[in-house]
């Protein structure tokens, strides 16, 4: 995880090299566009040094909780980030929860009424979940709820239900995804024996569907809403935009207009950690669901740590 | 011998396909797209940069179909001429991530050790950035414009069929008669164009589908935010960012390029899931 970080601040740096744009034009007022004065702010900026200095700065900085101040502002990117992020993430979250939650019970439904009418309605609306653009989405709900039946806030999050339509935008991709997923999954694991015994022994149909074969559907579902966060942290910048709320990504997108090189690294830099964390919780929950993996990995521990005997052994 | 059993194996496949009737539905929509894109100068009743500012808001008419935006520009043109800027991005973005994608994945997935090794690091820095925030940024870093969204959606979406074509690749190499092909001497570019790249192709081919779709909706979303199409330029997803600020009074406005951008990015879905089963049948459940 830490490599990976180091290579995307290298990355944003180098993309920021490469490209054209000045920051010290975005700062100075267009009648002070002088030589003396662009030369000045660089300097102020430490832009002057060469790229690979600025870079361990940067990280040195970094490492102890500092990501610098903004060119614009001058305030601290950090507290921003701090300020900010919980937008991002409250809304990131309730939105993997709302397409769990509806995806899977759909999915399974779809499942067991395969080929009916049920399946197909099903799986023609997650298809037209997954083609249809969040921004649009966004802007649909938002008029009809927020302005037709003016049941809950267009803009802010001052309450609780400010967070609904932005989370409900975000969830549709996924939900879609993880509708397919379970569907096919659950298809799978309705054929096998077990399913035949568990029926044959009079087990109550929901516990054989819930509680037998969708347990072990559950391996790949956990995958698709793993792969599916980036989508929603993506999702999420689109959101806040529409729904105007302070979060994260106005804060970068305003950060990329003025050429605002801290802001704009600070925020995907945290992004990116983020996303690394949570696919770590993946791995995990991996492991907490299907026993097999578990064993596997004890397995594997245990193996490195026997090899590492035997070889200080052979080496005493 | 070889040219009569490929075209035993393209017939098998369309005849598993036309019996699809919601990929067939798909594919009838994508060549209305492709012909209304194509003709986009002779079938749109006025052109997209158009005003008329007596028609400003005007509602549906003879004149004008689906009415008219503030300036008094024509709804049913822009969106014909939309089609041609938000297929153009979409298209674009998938060529350069195919190209970047088979050349990046066929390389490491041949040749394999420290090569691939160091590739697939490097694949897994990018991909550790939320797919739309890194296009983003790469958007507004290269500067906005429809050029440059191509690019940006194109390379972040390189890395995913990178990956992709890599396994396929990898599934293949070891099988037999390419250990036959190597026995009688064949060069790798031989071995490379003549027996793997046929056999890892059909995977490949149902991804760049369904990708379009998705560099479509990336595409409308960058211009959405102010990072794609600039206007005057009719665009589906710049189209629905101006109307956005009348949405109280005239809804009708983003309703159109809306509806015509998810009916595109689903004739390329439900295309990509007819195919996916007719090349495959074994996913097929």
């Amino acid at each position: 995880m830490i490599p990976t970080l180091l290579c995307v601040v290298l990355l944003i740096f180098v993309l920021f090299e490469i490209t054209p744009g000045d920051p010290a034009l975005t700062i100075l007022p267009s009648d002070s566009w002088t030589e003396e004065n662009i030369a000045r702010v660089h300097k102020e900026l430490g832009l002057d040094d060469p790229i690979l200095v600025r870079y361990v700065r940067y990280l040195g900085n970094a490492v102890q909780g500092d990501l610098g101040t903004s060119y614009l502002t001058k305030t601290s990117v950090t507290n921003e980030i701090a300020q900010k992020f919980p937008y991002t993430m409250k809304i990131t979250f309730i939105s993997v929860i709302m397409a769990i939650v509806a995806g899977i019970p759909f999915g399974v439904i779809a499942a067991k009424h395969q080929y009916t009418l049920t399946d197909n309605i099903s799986v023609f609306i997650s298809l037209l979940f997954v083609s249809m653009p969040n921004f649009w989405f966004a802007l649909l709900l938002a008029r009809f709820f927020g302005v037709q039946l003016g049941w809950l806030p267009t803009t802010g999050v001052e309450t609780w239900t400010g967070y609904i339509l932005p989370s409900a935008t975000v969830a549709i991709t996924s939900l879609a995804a993880i509708t397919r997923q379970t569907r096919s999954s659950m298809l799978e694991q309705i054929r096998q024996d077990y399913v035949v015994t568990a029926r044959a022994k009079g087990q109550i149909e929901g516990k054989v569907i819930y509680g037998h074969a969708l347990k072990n559907a559950l391996i790949p579902i956990i995958t698709v809403v793993g792969t599916n966060i980036a989508n929603h942290l993506g999702g999420t910048l689109v959101a806040e935009t529409i729904f105007s709320i302070p979060g994260l990504a106005k804060y970068m997108i305003t950060g990329l207009n003025g050429r605002d090189y801290p802001v704009v690294l600070g925020s995907v830099l945290f992004i990116s950690a983020v996303f690394c964390i949570v696919m770590m919780v993946v791995d995990i929950i991996y492991a907490v669901v299907d026993p097999r993996i578990r064993i596997q990995m004890m397995k594997k521990n245990n193996s490195g740590r026997k090899t590492k005997a035997r070889k200080e052994a052979a080496a005493a | 011998m070889s040219r009569g059993k490929k075209q035993l194996r393209i017939y098998e496949v369309w005849r598993q396909l036309r019996k699809n009737k919601f990929a067939m539905a798909g594919m009838v929509i994508i060549i209305l797209l492709a012909l209304v894109t194509i003709f986009a100068d002779q079938l749109a009743p006025y052109h997209f940069e158009t005003a008329d500012f007596s028609a400003s808001f005007a509602r549906p008419s003879a004149e004008h179909p689906l009415g008219c935006d503030k300036l008094g520009r024509d709804t049913l043109s822009r969106v014909i001429y939309g089609a041609r800027t938000s297929l153009q991005i979409g298209l674009g973005a998938t060529v350069i991530a195919t190209v970047v994608g088979v050349v990046l994945g066929a390389f490491c997935g041949y040749y394999g050790g420290w090569i691939d090794t160091i590739f697939m690091r490097f694949l897994d820095i990018f991909q550790s950035i939320p797919n739309l925030l890194f296009s983003i940024v790469l958007a507004a870093s290269l500067g906005v414009g429809v050029k440059n969204a191509i690019i940006a959606v194109g390379i972040t979406s390189a890395p995913l069929f990178a990956r992709m074509i890599r396994g396929s690749i990898m599934q293949i190499r070891g099988s037999e008669y390419i250990e036959a092909a190597r026995s009688i001497n064949a060069r790798d570019p031989r071995v490379i164009i003549k027996h793997i790249i046929p056999n890892a192709i059909s995977p490949v081919i149902v991804q760049i589908t369904m990708k379009i779709g998705s560099a479509i909706i990336y595409g409308a979303t960058l211009s959405f935010i102010g990072l794609g199409a600039q206007p005057p330029t009719a665009e589906w997803g710049a189209m629905i960012s101006e109307a956005r600020n009348y949405i109280r009074n005239y809804p009708a406005l983003i309703m159109y390029p809306g509806a015509a951008l998810m009916i595109c990015v689903l004739a390329f879905n439900l295309f990509g899931d007819g195919l996916r089963d007719a090349l495959d049948p074994r996913l097929k459940n």
